[in-house]
């Protein structure tokens, strides 16, 4: 079928889409939970989930490829009111045409009625279930375990396994209802290729994900019917897509066949992806994960990987984004596919090196072949499909900002520091109490999550879910995989090399003295700062400090991991746009950074201190602990000018960082002059994606704030 | 220059260069030239020593360069030397050129060819890949514009491309007002064809980054397109290095 004619369409009908709201999801979860309220938490939770899902309006329109929607048109903000009614943080910082969005629309009845009642942070998304088992198996296979398991299991399990049974069951119902609205649109089209589209989806509906899927199309339909039936039972944001190229991997064949076609049907299941409108246009990191190794060492690479990735080339999609795995003996015809992309400027595939992550989940305690199919959950965050969400920020603790935490220590107790180590020391206390106060607020935080609002259809595709009758936060095989999470951690690095020139080493300057230059934005002190050495220059008088750091983070680590007797806690770093979120409000610090600007958007140099090039800024990174990051990848960020930019050289410098022990690298080729064009010109630039701290954004939706970001760093190359 | 062999006068240290030789590459910028062209793009590295030059010793500074090996290795790339002119330093460039051949890394050297014959001597099989500025075949032009003696010029990459015939590039920089005529343009297709007559042929647009007021080096992409084609008709292989 050519559904090549169509892309183009369905792809001006998500990205031409005008900015809305969609109250249906809203209106439905507030009747459910009106009438379902006696029912014990897993049931009503399920009984909402089904109630949103037969009532809510089903789009066959925009997409006739694909099933699925998550709101009446495509990205029309939908609303989850029982976790609260407005723009989060983030999305205000990075669409600031978003923040009034919500006022006005959304209608008394419903505001007033979750004013007492919704259940604050929730849904937290950032997993991925087992895509696998819901295209070999089909959901049917789920309820059948779920039977055989009930017998066994007590009052309590019994009830999530009804809410499973009613989630999975809901989900039946619901593809049988796209089949429907499929024919009926089947008989009123005129369009023969139309006419196909329609009959196909309502064909494949009619089967799946009740059913195993039989070819490429059907589990492409499974898997997204799956994915979009988790974000309306409310896990909401971040949920990624897992491994597609691994749980489609015996349709490999058909793909190889006829690539083009699939492709074609890849671009258009990722503009389904794309339609989750959870937060309309601000919905961001779905991940998607393609090859890597598995625990034999075998590439897994195959004619779906390829697909992926011809399709995230053709199709300008943001959300979901890419990673590509990478290992010694990757498919070189995948490699060089994705060199080609990232040297043209389409900032993915992200990449990440198999060879740091698995062995760190095995060293945690993940089993090897649990470990070597591990993907990225949201931004950076890693999990592993089905088995793993909490070493994501899931469950991530502490947020510590690194830079913060030196700059109060300097200011509430300068006297008594010494040497720069003394910094340290208060530095490595004061994360022992955050990790301590997080740990506590975490493990409050799982149980209300798992008893109050569990999600019982995410859960029935987890594994260990069924068997214990329990929520996956508690039941996934690895929910003891802690996350602290730092950001700011490149600017305490150079406030560190800073105090050990100005103060501590032949500088002079008494430590009080240092911070109230700096408050008080003493020029001369500013310039000698600047000119100190920084961080991500392979300059081993700053990055020595990079390793005090991490090493006294990791002892205080320590200490609470084993106080708790906790494996290891693992470090993830800066996510999404919080280098703004942080920044914003903070005043300055003593890494000559101003007040109010953003922090360190990445694991390198920090924004304007790369002296050096890019090669020095990964040989710095180099010289951390990368097995330490096994939360979520460390974000490292290199921004290489256009024209400057061959497949060949971005294939040297990823395979170099990553043969010598790099974790993970994102490549964003930017030309600062193509940038303030598209800032002039959206309307012709629809296609530009960029890649900022820990999300990839079409640059024309994105804030003045993150464009000026964006075109600064591309005019500093 | 008063330097002992195993050091260098060096102004600079780029790494991460793209446009300086195969891969990626580390350049190192030595002090001091012998020519004083009007349009040069490095003014700064002209005068035998400078405020911000520093003295290395070239084992220490191999040392220091080895930090991207990986990238070279991985990339096919390796270490040029650039300046200023090289070979104004050429017993300290053999010995760092000695050091990183030792360690197998590739060589580049980029030079104007202004310069005795014996420097080249030294470095003439040290080095994997000559860049050969040929700026003039005009000797009053180029004695006016860069200040030096053509027929040196000449002699040496007669000699140079006699020794290693495969391993010389030729440099073109396009200077408006000085070699980007027409006629000039021939005469110095013409030569290339004579002394190197296996080289591929760079051509390198002028800029007025460092030109004085009231003179104007750089060329448009259409003059550049026109040197092409004229250089074409005497060399196997002419590009222009934007």
């Amino acid at each position: 079928m050519l559904v090549n004619q169509l892309l183009r369409t369905i792809e001006d009908n998500l990205f031409g889409a005008e900015d809305g709201v969609c109250l249906d999801r809203a209106r439905l979860v507030t009747e459910a939970d009106a009438k379902f309220g006696g029912e014990p938490g897993p049931v009503k939770r399920a009984m909402m989930f089904r109630h949103i899902l037969e009532g809510m309006t089903l789009d066959v329109a925009s997409n006739p490829v694909f099933a699925g929607n998550t709101s009446s048109r495509p990205r029309a903000w939908m609303l989850r009111p029982e976790f609260g009614i407005h723009v989060g943080e983030q999305i205000r910082i990075e669409h600031e045409d978003l923040v009034d969005h919500l006022k006005g629309k959304v209608p008394e009845e419903i505001t007033q009625y979750w004013e007492s009642r919704r259940f604050g942070y929730g849904g937290i998304g950032h997993f991925s279930a087992d895509y696998g088992v819901a295209v070999e198996h089909g959901l049917n296979h789920i309820l059948a375990r779920i039977e055989d398991v009930r017998a066994g299991a007590n009052e309590t399990q019994r009830t999530v396994l009804e809410g499973m049974r009613i989630g999975c069951e809901a989900m039946i119902g619901w593809a049988g209802r796209y089949a429907d609205a499929a024919e009926e649109a089947a008989s009123r089209a005129d369009d023969p290729l139309l006419v196909e589209c329609h009959r196909r989806v309502a064909a494949a509906c009619r089967r799946v994900p009740a059913e195993p899927a039989r070819d490429f199309f059907e589990g492409l339909q499974a898997m997204l019917l799956v994915h979009l039936g988790m974000v309306l039972e409310g896990q909401g944001l971040s949920i990624s897509v897992g491994l597609p190229d691994r749980a489609l991997e015996r349709f490999g064949d058909e793909a190889a066949s006829d690539p083009e076609a699939a492709t074609a049907l890849v671009r258009a299941f990722l503009i389904g992806v794309a339609s989750n409108a959870v937060q309309g246009k601000g919905s961001k990191t779905q991940a998607i994960t393609v090859g890597g190794a598995d625990h034999t060492g075998t590439d897994r690479c195959n004619a779906v990987t390829t697909a992926f990735l011809n399709a995230f080339d053709t199709t300008p999609v943001s959300d979901p984004h890419l990673f590509l795995r990478w290992h010694p003996a990757i498919d070189d015809g995948v490699m060089s596919k994705a060199a080609a992309m990232l040297a043209r400027g389409r900032s993915m595939p992200l990449l990440v090196n198999d060879e740091q992550v698995a062995p760190a989940l095995v060293e945690a305690g993940v089993a090897p072949e649990d470990a070597w199919g591990y993907c990225i959950v949201g931004c950076n965050e890693l999990g592993i499909p089905g088995r793993a969400c909490q070493c994501g920020s899931t469950m991530g603790f502490g947020h510590q900002n690194d830079v913060g935490v030196l700059d109060n220590v300097m200011r509430t107790d300068a006297a008594s520091m010494t040497c720069t180590e003394d910094l340290l020391g208060a530095y490595e206390k004061t994360v022992e109490e955050t990790a301590e106060k997080g740990l506590a607020a975490r493990h409050k935080q799982v149980t209300r999550l798992a008893d109050v609002v569990p999600f019982c259809f995410c859960s029935a595709l987890c594994h260990g879910c069924v068997e214990k009758g329990d929520d996956l936060l508690r039941a996934m095989p690895y929910s003891d995989i802690y996350g602290f999470y730092v950001i700011g951690t490149a600017n305490a690095v150079n406030a560190l090399a800073a105090v050990e020139a100005e103060v501590f080493g032949n500088g002079g300057r008494s430590l009080a003295d240092y911070v109230t230059g700096i408050d008080e934005g003493d020029a001369a002190l500013l310039e000698r700062i600047a000119a100190a050495p920084k961080w991500g220059n392979d300059d081993d008088r700053a990055d020595r400090w990079a390793l005090a750091l991490n090493r006294a983070r990791d002892r205080a680590l320590r200490r609470v991991s084993g106080r708790h007797q906790l494996p290891p806690f693992a470090v993830c770093h800066v996510v999404r746009s919080l280098h703004h979120f942080y920044g914003a409000p903070l005043g300055p610090t003593p890494d000559g950074r101003r007040a109010g600007e953003p922090l360190g958007d990445s694991i390198g140099a920090v924004q304007g201190t790369a002296r050096n090039g890019p090669t020095a800024t990964l040989n710095s990174v180099l010289k951390l602990d990368a097995k330490r990051w096994y939360s979520g990848v460390y974000n490292l960020n290199i921004t290489l000018p256009a024209g400057q930019a061959s497949p060949g050289v971005v294939r040297s410098l990823m395979e170099a960082f990553f043969a010598d022990g790099g974790q993970e690298l994102q490549f964003n080729v930017l030309d600062a002059e193509r940038l303030r064009d598209a800032k002039k010109h959206p309307e012709r630039y629809r296609d530009l994606v960029v890649r900022i701290a820990g999300l990839n954004a079409r640059f024309v939706e994105l804030s003045e704030l993150e464009q000026d970001e964006l075109i600064r760093r591309a005019e500093a190359l | 220059m008063n330097m002992p062999d195993a050091s260098l006068l060096i102004a600079d240290v780029q790494r991460f260069c793209l446009r300086d030789g195969p891969g990626i590459r580390t350049v190192v910028f030595l002090q001091g030239c012998g020519l004083h062209c009007w349009w040069c793009h490095n003014p700064q590295m002209r005068p035998a020593s400078s405020g911000d030059a520093r003295e290395v010793e070239t084992g220490a500074l191999a040392d220091e360069l080895m930090r991207d090996e990986r990238y070279w290795r991985r990339s096919g790339g390796g270490v040029t030397l650039s300046g200023g002119e090289p070979l104004c330093q050429a017993g300290g460039c053999a010995a760092l050129l000695a050091e990183l051949k030792k360690r197998e890394i590739h060589r580049c050297v980029e030079t104007a060819g202004a310069v005795p014959w014996d420097a080249f001597e030294k470095l003439v099989s040290l080095v994997d890949l000559w860049f050969f500025d040929m700026k003039s075949a005009d000797a009053d032009r180029f004695r006016e514009g860069a200040g030096g003696d053509l027929e040196q010029v000449r002699t040496n990459l007669r000699e140079l491309t006699g020794r290693v015939p495969d391993r010389v590039t030729i440099r073109v920089p396009l200077i408006n007002g000085f070699n980007a005529d027409a006629d000039g343009l021939e005469a110095l297709g013409r030569q290339v064809a004579e002394l190197a007559p296996r080289s591929a042929v760079q051509i390198l647009p002028g800029h007025d980054l460092h030109v004085d007021s009231g003179r104007k080096a750089a060329v448009s992409r259409e003059e550049c397109e026109d040197a092409r084609k004229i250089l074409a008709a005497h060399a196997p292989n002419v590009e222009v290095c934007w």
